[in-house]
Formats: structure tokens, sequence, C-alpha cells
């Protein structure tokens, strides 16, 4: 039980970083393109320099007005494409093609870097998708959301699991405890030991925890690498870093040490002899 | 050294004790008598903070316990001896533990623990059993180390809870002389029995109680209740206690009828 409720919430944390992470990669529609005015064939470097000042950008690409041309052409193929080529003018504009970092916030953000590019002269027009900035970060978000509630349900339900352990122990040991207060312990000397056990309890489940999230991982990637196969691609799937382990060891132990204050505030008050 | 001044103590609305105010002075050894259910124990609960009065103010080494909480609670008892009638020994462990269980909480080094503890245990005479786990003791040899506990600590204060309830009189006799050496040697102690016969052979003042009401041996000036007792040693300065009184109190007592 107590291994389970580590191991969820731990898996959940492993599952949202790999959804970060991929969608990080996978930044589909997550991009500005700045159409620049005619006449601009070369790549403006002092563009190119200011978006390079820019937190939010990740990459940038200079297509000039040819590039373009060849591009479409071999989107819509040869016909079309000769058909704007017998144009007298290339009638596509050079374009910046600029990919953004996810990161928090980013619809606002991104909203900004799209109305300053507007406004900067060597831009004739910028095509941005500020909706679909809205749904990806709704999504992340969701996942973070989640994760953090379920951190919270599953952690008081760890505090709650050693605080019942706690009890029964203390419980088990009344007599002693009573004793012990009577010949002058104070209320820290008498849950002194069961501070350990709590802290015992939340390392020890940790551990469990972190071996089923091992297990379940391991199941994971057997079930993916065909997957990954099959699309030739690598999602790159990582497990929970050592860092991270020692945080869900360090944090739950932490919990049980809370579960076991509880438990003496309200069981060892009672155990008073008489 | 135990005060009580104008103490009341209730149990769900039933008085255990009523208006009790007695002196004990340092050095003092005094029995504490009346019938079961008189409010003997209850006033020794009262002495170490194991109840607490409804009015009225105890005071025990020069500490007013309404003013103790927590750690303080904790240092009075450190200060305090008890023995009980139901030893209250841990069967988990051997007499050495048991006996050491004190000044392990009030955070002795190892050597002088083993030090203490054997003195204490040489001074009731169970030297040797100290490997021993308290269930295999006799009933005499067990309340033994109860006493060796209560005093480990050299407490200035000794409170004993009918000490010799379960033991034939032999016995008996031998605790109290037992208890009566740490008096000898400076201890403040006071013995609550209804063991009328014991205490005849001792020239102790007798507290005695009534329903929750101290009829006789209050001791000093502040005990109005009992100086109006005839056949009680009130009055007496008690450094010179009288040991004729209490027994004839106590015998008068026993014909006054049940109390629960
Ligand atoms: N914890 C308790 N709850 C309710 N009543 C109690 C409690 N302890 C003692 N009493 C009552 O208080 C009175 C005095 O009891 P006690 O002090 O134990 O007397 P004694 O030790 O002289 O036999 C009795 O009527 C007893 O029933
Ligand atoms: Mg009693």
């Amino acid at each position: 039980m107590l291994g389970i409720a580590i191991a969820v919430p731990t898996l959940l944390q492993v599952g949202v970083s790999n959804l970060q992470q991929i969608s990080g990669h996978n930044s589909a529609g997550l991009e500005i393109n700045a159409y620049l005015r005619p006449g601009l064939d070369d790549a403006p470097s002092e563009l190119m320099g200011w978006l390079d000042g820019q937190e939010l950008v990740l990459q940038q690409k200079f297509i000039s007005a040819e590039q373009g041309l060849k591009e479409f052409a071999s989107l819509v193929g040869e016909e079309a494409a000769a058909l704007a080529g017998s144009l007298p003018d290339n009638p596509l504009p050079a374009t910046v093609h600029i990919i953004l970092q996810q990161q928090a916030g980013m619809a606002e953000t991104a909203d900004e870097l799209a109305s300053a590019l507007r406004s900067r002269p060597e831009v004739e027009a910028v095509s941005f998708d500020l909706e679909w900035f809205r749904k990806a970060e709704a999504l992340v978000n969701l996942a973070a959301n989640l994760h953090i509630a379920a951190l919270l349900l599953l952690g008081s339900g760890v505090v709650l699991v050693i605080g019942n352990s706690v009890r029964v122990g203390i419980e088990s040991r009344r007599e002693e405890i009573v004793v012990a207060k009577l010949v002058g312990a104070t209320h820290a000397y008498a849950r002194r030991p069961f501070l350990y056990l709590g802290l015992w309890l939340g390392a020890g489940g940790a551990l469990l925890g972190l071996l089923l999230t091992g297990l379940c991982l391991l199941a994971l990637t057997h079930y993916i690498s065909p997957i990954e196969e099959a699309f030739g691609t690598s999602l790159g799937l990582h497990g929970l870093s050592l860092p991270a382990a020692l945080w869900v060891l360090l944090g739950s132990a932490a919990l049980g040490w809370l579960g076991a204050i509880i438990a003496c505030a309200q069981q060892l008050h009672r155990m008073n002899p008489g | 050294m135990i005060r009580f001044a104008a103490v009341n103590k209730a149990y769900a609305g039933r008085s255990a004790l009523h208006n009790v105010s007695f002196l004990l002075e340092r050095g003092e050894m005094a029995f504490l008598t009346g019938h079961s259910g008189a409010g003997k124990s209850t006033l020794l609960k009262l002495s170490m903070l194991i109840e607490r009065p409804d009015s009225g103010e105890v005071t025990v080494n020069d500490q007013r316990l309404s003013t103790l909480r927590g750690r303080g609670i904790a240092h009075l008892r450190r200060n305090i001896g008890f023995v009980y009638q139901s030893h209250h020994l841990l069967n988990d462990r051997n007499v050495f533990d048991n006996v050491a269980l004190p000044l392990q909480i009030a955070g002795f080094s190892h050597r002088d623990i083993a030090r203490r503890v054997r003195a204490a245990l040489d001074k009731v005479g169970l030297l040797s059993k100290e490997r021993q786990i308290p269930s295999t003791l006799s009933g005499g040899e067990q309340q033994r180390v109860g006493i060796a506990r209560a005093v480990v600590n050299k407490p200035p204060v000794l409170l004993a809870d009918e000490p010799t309830g379960n033991l034939d009189p032999q016995l008996s006799t031998e605790i109290l002389q037992l208890l009566q050496e740490f008096n000898n040697v400076g201890v403040t102690l006071l013995v609550a029995t209804h063991d009328l016969a014991l205490i005849a052979k001792m020239p102790h003042r007798s507290l005695i109680l009534r329903q929750g009401e101290l009829i006789a041996g209050a001791g000093s000036a502040d005990a109005p209740a009992a100086s109006n007792q005839p056949q009680d040693s009130a009055g007496n300065p008690i450094e010179q206690p009288a040991r004729h009184a209490p027994a004839s109190a106590a015998d008068r007592q026993s014909g006054s009828g049940g109390i629960t």
C-alpha cells in the first residue's frame, strides 16, 4: 500500500516530464512566420540578431524568396509551381521561420513577440496562431496540475498510512510509555522512537515505491520499443534520474516523520498514567 | 515539602477530595490512611500531577503545581519517587533495565547509570537478581524492585500507594522498614495504606481521609478541618509526631461504614 502510494506519483512525475519532453521536441505549430518586405533577399542581420536575443526563441531560419518558391513547388507539385514560376516576379516573400521554446505562460509572451515583430520595419506580416499556443499550454498545464493533485492526494495518503502504523506502534507500547511518563519522561522523549519509526517507514516505503516505478518503466519500455521501431523515431522515454529518486526518498521520509508527529500529538497525550 | 491548600477534586461530579489542606515538612514521614475510596490515591496523584485539582493549590518541592506544564511536569516527577501497589514493572526487560529507566530518561551516562542502579538494587537486597525478568520474582521482590526504581534518582520526596497491599504481614513490615531507611537519610515520605496494624507499629503522623475529607493529621496551622477533631494529634507540632492518635482515629473510622 505504502509502496503504491509512493510509486503512483513518482510514475506520474516521470510521465509528465516525458510528455513535456516529447511536446518540447515536437513543437509543431509553436512557431511564428514573419514575412519580410519585398526586395529583402538576404537575411536581415539586424532582425536575426534581435531574434537571437529573445529568450522565447528556440530556433530561427531565414528562407529567401527563391527557397520559398522551391519549397512551395515541392509541396504543391510541378505544374502549379510552373505556373507560379511563369509569373514575372516571384510572388513569395522572404520569410523568417521562428520556432519557440515551450514554457509556462508562453501564449502571452509569444503574442508579445509577434506584436513586436509586426512593428519592425523589415517585417511585412506575421502569421501566428495564438489559439494553438493557448491549447498547447493548457495541455501541459493540465498534466502538471494533475500531477500536483495526485502528489497532494497520495502524499496525504502516505502521512495517513504511516500515522496509522505509528499509532499501532504507540498502542502496543502503552505500558512502557505510561511508566516512562511516571518517572519523568517528557513528551519529546516519549515520542522520539516513534518519530524514527515514521522516518524509517517513509524511507522504506519510498524504496519499495521506487522499485515498483522501476519495474513499471521497464515494462513500458518493453512495449514502447516496437512502436518506436514502427515509426522509425525514438520517443526517448527516459526513466527517473538519481536526484529525482533521492527527492522521492527524502520527501517520503519527511512525510513519514510528519505522520508520526501527528500520531504522537494525538495519541501520546492521551497516554497518561492514572 | 508537600502542601495542600483547600484542594478539591471531583470525578464526573462526584467529589473525591473535599477542601483538603495539610503540610508535610521536609524530611518528615507520614501515613495516609482511610477506607478504600476515601481519596488516598487521588491525593497522591495530585501530588505528582497525574491529576489536577479542581480548585486549591498543591505545592511540592517548593513548586506550585498549577504553574507546571509539559517539561515542568516531567521534571517534577524526576524529583518524586513513586511506589505502587501494582509495581508497574516492565516485563520486556530485566530488573536492571527497569531500575535504570528513570536515569536513562534524565540523561545520565552509562557509567553513572550502572553505578546508581547497582547501589539502589544493593539497598533493596536484589543485586543478585539484576538479570532476571520482574515477573519471575516473588511479590515482595517485585515491590522492592519498584522501590529501587523509585529511589534510584535520589528524589527528595517518595510517595507510596499501598506498597504492602499484596504482601503478607512479615513482608509488609520489611517493606515499611526499607522505606523508613530512606526517611532516615532525609527523604520526605508519604505512604498511603489501609493497613492499620502496620501503621500502629511506627511512630509517624497519620493523615486520615474519610469520604474525601481530611479528618485527622493535617499537621499545620492552615489545616482547619483537623483541628476540631478531639481524638487526633493534629494540633501538635509535626516535629513531635504522636503515635497513639492515628490508630484510635482509624479504629473509629473503620466502624463508620462502607464507602464505595
Ligand atoms: N479515574 C477516576 N474516575 C472516576 N472516579 C474515580 C477515579 N479515580 C478515583 N475515583 C473515585 O474517587 C474516589 C476516591 O478514589 P481513590 O482516591 O482511588 O481512593 P483510595 O485510594 O483511598 O481507595 C472513589 O470514589 C473513586 O471511585
Ligand atoms: Mg487507592
